[in-house]
């Protein structure tokens, strides 16, 4: 398989993993604000806010992803998502808290078992190196199309 | 690049439209009021306060909030009557498990209100631990 087409695969998997994670959460952002209280990171208000917005934000990276001219914008937010989703696992389970990562809606995910929760931090470094991969290649193709 | 950051910052404000129509509408929007309360919160209801222990009954038998209610969901039917008994519109029920990471508390809490339409039915922050640490500190 060529590295472009590679890319293109791996492009529309990520994209469909921040659409369904964010349809998912999206169907009960009230279930999703408990599963964002349990990592204790920011008062309830915060989690109400964070609970109704990052399900459309994940939609939007996704959607963006799909679109080659908002592609490098989608890319550089699944970046800082996946960036921040993993500071905060790893905090969690840093402070032994035992969660359920919330990652695909309420009840979905690690359940708090130390197994889980590597599936869960490995699912996103993996995810992680993927975007940051795709970016740098996105930028190697943009820095192209410009000296051209 | 910074192409992309407009791009990204353009994606966040879109996003913001359908969070703020849900918060106004959404059917399962969460409430801005937590349901959790601070153990000097909690104190601080007095007689007001039904202390209800979402711990296994073992470990209620070792020690437990003075007055406290066992109710766990493993003899649920069995022990909800007691607190039914005590129970009225003017109480505030203040469920515990053991820490900060326990979820019984919610589980219980959540019954509390669905199953038996109990309210205001609060989770105590910090659990038997947070208790513990409060009459530590206050003696």
């Amino acid at each position: 398989m060529t590295r472009k087409a590679s890319a293109f695969i791996l492009l529309m998997v990520i994209a469909a993993v921040f659409i369904a994670a964010g349809v998912m959460k999206a169907w009960n952002p009230s279930a999703f604000a408990e599963d964002i209280r349990n990592y204790r990171l920011v008062p309830w208000s915060a989690n109400v806010v964070l609970a109704l917005y990052l399900p459309w934000l994940e939609m939007a990276v996704g959607g963006a992803l799909l679109w080659r001219k908002t592609r490098g914008g989608g890319l550089l937010l699944a970046l800082g998502m996946l960036l921040g989703f993993l500071l905060a696992i790893l905090s969690a389970w840093w402070r032994g808290l035992n969660i359920s990562c919330g990652c695909f809606g309420s009840g979905a995910g690690s359940a708090g078992t130390s197994s889980g929760l590597l599936w869960d931090v490995g699912r996103d470094v993996v995810l992680l190196l993927s975007v940051a991969w795709l970016l740098f290649r996105e930028a190697k193709i943009e820095k192209r199309i410009c000296e051209n | 690049m910074k192409g992309w950051l407009k791009q990204a910052a353009l994606l966040m404000v879109l996003a913001m439209l359908p969070a703020l129509l849900g918060a106004w509408l959404h059917p399962r929007r969460p409430s801005w009021q937590s349901d959790e309360i601070t153990v000097t919160g909690a104190q601080a209801l007095g007689a007001k306060a039904i202390w209800v222990d979402a711990r296994p009954s073992a470990e209620f038998e070792k020690a437990h909030v003075p007055g406290a209610i066992s109710l766990n969901e493993d003899a649920w039917s069995e022990l909800l009557p007691p607190l039914l008994d005590v129970w009225s519109p003017e109480k505030t029920v203040v469920v515990y498990c053991s820490s900060l990471s326990c979820h019984t508390s919610r589980e219980v809490a959540n019954r509390l209100k669905d199953e038996a339409g109990l309210s205001p039915v609060f989770v105590l922050q910090g659990g038997w631990e947070a208790w513990k640490q409060v009459q530590k500190g206050d003696k």
